[in-house]
């Protein structure tokens, strides 16, 4: 009995060990939503850029490593950002700017500048979404989910594409 | 083939041939439509099943993608609207193990779940049709790339129903036409059968009454009226021929008659010339037993003057000896009385005597030999049993014994026959057989001795034994050819032969050995007799 017990314990450790965490997920949910999403070409030429405040932690760490993945044949840049730079500038370089959860009150604030019709800003909670972010990441339990801000998303040069909003959940309604 | 060969009417071979084949054809076009009809459905269920599968494919990349399960089990639940679907899974990749696992699914309305098919996915790439449903599996792929399978379940209720209602409206439809056919088919009978009926019926009639003076009416159909036409025309000469069939029956009447009475006057003619017949048959059979009678006697008379002839003479001789000595004796008495009688008398008288005795002697004992010769002659040789003897050895015996006999003409004597041949026969009467035809050989056939040959062939065929026997002497005389076997015919009369042996070898042959004997009469060189005994069984 004790011998079936260590298996078990065995086979979760190894399971978890190989289990992807939720950095990773949102890392390629962040490509995913990338490759369902429409970017204005003109202004955002290739190739497309995501554009991270951090990229030792968090989905930026693991999406910086995988410069070899395309979107639509253009392939990806990620690049670090700084928390002065305004929405303005990013809508420039960036065509994903993710924010996570810890610095959406230190960056959202500064963002005085409402002309950020080019970048798709993306967070971790639903604050975000009520404080002006287009999507956010939300986990619930041990799932991470897609919420859309429906208003936010019609105000923007690119275009999320149907199949993408079909699965996604709006906030608000 | 009892429908073809059993009783039956042509009302109902019509309508039978007509109902039999309208079935047929309907069925067949029936079965052949309804084949067709549910191919084409299940073709058209399954392009609907593959068009759906690939739908719900497409629209399950996103879900999986994002591993949105709830979201793709909302979006399942709308395939409630479509009655076809009756379950649908969706399986993701695991990215750990590469293999599929369960995502979503949708069981539509009081339809239970299905177990997993993970483990059926290659088997359901092509659709399957099981248990009254269709199953098909549709990978997901998304830019190249395999990321899951959309299962789906279809139901095959709807098919079933369309193809138990398309074959209730085909027999409705078939027993439809069969019904109209059949009514068809009567009024069709009506019109070809009716005007049968009648030429039936009038075939009866004459067939029953001999009325060969009917004749069959027009009908409205032409086939029908070209048989009445030919029928009336049969009938016609039909009817001529009867009266022609009368007048002829009436004249070969008359004829019998007159051949009747004809063959009475014959009949009577014949018998009593049969009668005259008979008349001169039984005076034939008198003549005949009395020429019988005429020529037994003539026979015995010649054989009694045969032997009279031949026992004459030594007798005669005898009583001219007897007689001698009564007159020697007489003459010696006289002397003897007259006392005159000398010694030289005496001498003479006995000498004389001596003389006389021999004479009578001999003659007498040559008249015992005759008799002995007609004994033989008539003595029954069925008293000696039949025993198995091989012929060659008898030859070879009959020749050794008559060795000294023949030996002063010395012949040569071939014997050709196999050593083997054995026959159940007689011996005793054989062995005198072949000793008197060498004997007559050596003493009338050879004139000196020099090359003379004897020749026994001894043959077989299936029933009898033959003997040739061959000799090159001086053959028979013509004078006695014909009667060679007949008793006393001898060209040796009066030197010793008595002619009696071929008689003898003949009655031998012919009773004792039940054979037959025949001279061969063409024969240009010496004799030549052919000795025909019968075989029984064991003989070889």
């Amino acid at each position: 009995m004790r011998w079936v017990c260590y298996l078990v314990v065995l086979l979760l450790s190894v399971n978890s060990a190989f289990a992807k965490s939720p950095e990773q997920v949102k890392s390629a949910f962040l490509y995913q939503i990338a490759k369902f999403t429409k970017f204005d070409d003109q202004v955002d030429p290739p190739p497309v850029t995501f554009c991270f405040y951090d990229l030792e932690n968090g989905p930026g760490s693991y999406l910086k490593e995988k410069n070899e993945l395309q979107i639509n044949k253009k392939p990806i840049k990620v690049i670090l950002v700084k928390k002065t730079q305004q929405i303005s500038e990013l809508s420039q370089v960036c065509d994903i700017t993710y924010i996570d959860e810890t610095l959406e009150n230190d960056i959202l604030p500064l963002w005085t500048d409402t002309i950020s019709l080019n970048t798709l800003t993306i967070g971790e909670s639903i604050s975000f979404l009520e404080n002006g972010g287009i999507a956010s990441l939300v986990q619930e339990g041990n799932k991470i989910r897609l919420y859309i801000n429906k208003q936010h998303v019609l105000q923007h040069n690119f275009k999320v594409q149907s199949r993408l909003l079909a699965m996604a959940k709006f906030y608000p309604n | 083939m009892s429908l073809f060969s059993a009783q039956t009417s042509i009302r109902k071979a019509l309508a039978n041939a007509v109902m039999l084949v309208t079935a047929l054809c309907l069925s067949l076009s029936i079965s052949i439509s309804t084949y067709l009809d549910v191919k084409e459905q299940k073709a058209l269920i399954v392009d609907k099943i593959t068009l759906l599968a690939e739908i719900i494919a497409y629209n399950a990349q996103v879900t999986v993608l994002f591993d949105d399960n709830e979201t793709e089990a909302e979006r399942l639940k709308l395939f409630e609207s479509v009655p076809m679907i009756k379950n649908v899974h969706i399986y993701a990749i695991d990215e750990l193990s590469n293999k599929p696992k369960f995502f979503s699914s949708f069981n539509a309305i009081r339809t239970p779940p299905v177990p997993i098919k993970v483990n059926n996915i290659d088997e359901l790439l092509e659709p399957q049709f099981k248990n009254k449903a269709i199953e098909l599996i549709k990978p997901i792929v998304y830019e190249g790339n395999t990321i899951g399978y959309a299962y789906v379940r279809g139901d095959l209720e709807r098919l079933n129903q369309y193809i138990n209602k398309k074959i209730f409206i085909d027999i409705l439809l078939t027993l439809f036409v069969l019904v109209i056919v059949y009514f068809v088919s009567r009024r069709i009978q009506k019109r070809i059968a009716n005007p049968i009926d009648n030429l039936s019926n009038l075939l009866q009639d004459v067939s029953r009454n001999h009325n060969y003076e009917t004749r069959a009416q027009k009908t409205n159909v032409d086939e029908i009226n070209q048989l009445a036409n030919s029928l009336n025309i049969m009938l016609a000469r039909t009817q001529k021929q009867i009266e022609r069939h009368e007048n002829d029956k009436q004249e070969i009447k008359q004829l019998n008659q007159s051949l009747e009475e004809k063959v009475n006057q014959r009949t009577i003619a014949l018998r009593e010339a049969n009668q005259e017949l008979l008349n001169t048959l039984e005076r034939m059979h008198q003549y005949q037993n009395q020429i019988v009678e005429n020529e037994k006697m003539a026979s015995l008379g010649q054989m009694v003057a045969g032997v009279a002839h031949e026992v004459n003479t030594p007798i005669g001789l005898g009583i001219t000896g007897s007689t001698l000595l009564r007159d020697k004796l007489a003459e010696i008495n006289s002397l003897f009385e007259q006392k005159t009688l000398t010694s030289a008398h005496l001498k003479r008288f006995i000498d004389d005597g001596i003389e006389n005795l021999d004479l009578i002697y001999r003659n007498l004992n040559r008249a015992a030999e005759l008799v002995s010769s007609f004994k033989k002659v008539a003595v029954n040789q069925d008293v000696e049993m039949s025993t198995k003897i091989n012929l060659h050895d008898l030859l070879s015996d009959v020749i050794m014994s008559m060795r000294s006999e023949i030996q002063y003409r010395n012949p040569k004597i071939i014997i050709n026959c196999n050593s083997n041949f054995s026959i159940e026969t007689k011996s005793g009467p054989l062995q005198q057989v072949l000793q008197q035809l060498l004997s007559n050989s050596v003493i009338h056939g050879f004139t000196d001795d020099i090359g003379n040959e004897v020749r026994f062939d001894v043959e077989r065929n299936e029933s009898s034994l033959i003997i040739d026997y061959y000799d090159n002497g001086i053959g028979v005389d013509k004078s006695i050819k014909k009667r060679i076997f007949d008793p006393f015919v001898t060209t040796k009369r009066g030197e010793g032969g008595s002619g009696l042996g071929m008689h003898l070898v003949y009655n031998l042959v012919t009773q004792a050995l039940g054979g037959t004997i025949v001279y061969d009469e063409l024969n240009q060189e010496g004799v030549h007799f052919i000795i025909t005994l019968p075989l029984h069984e064991g003989d070889m």
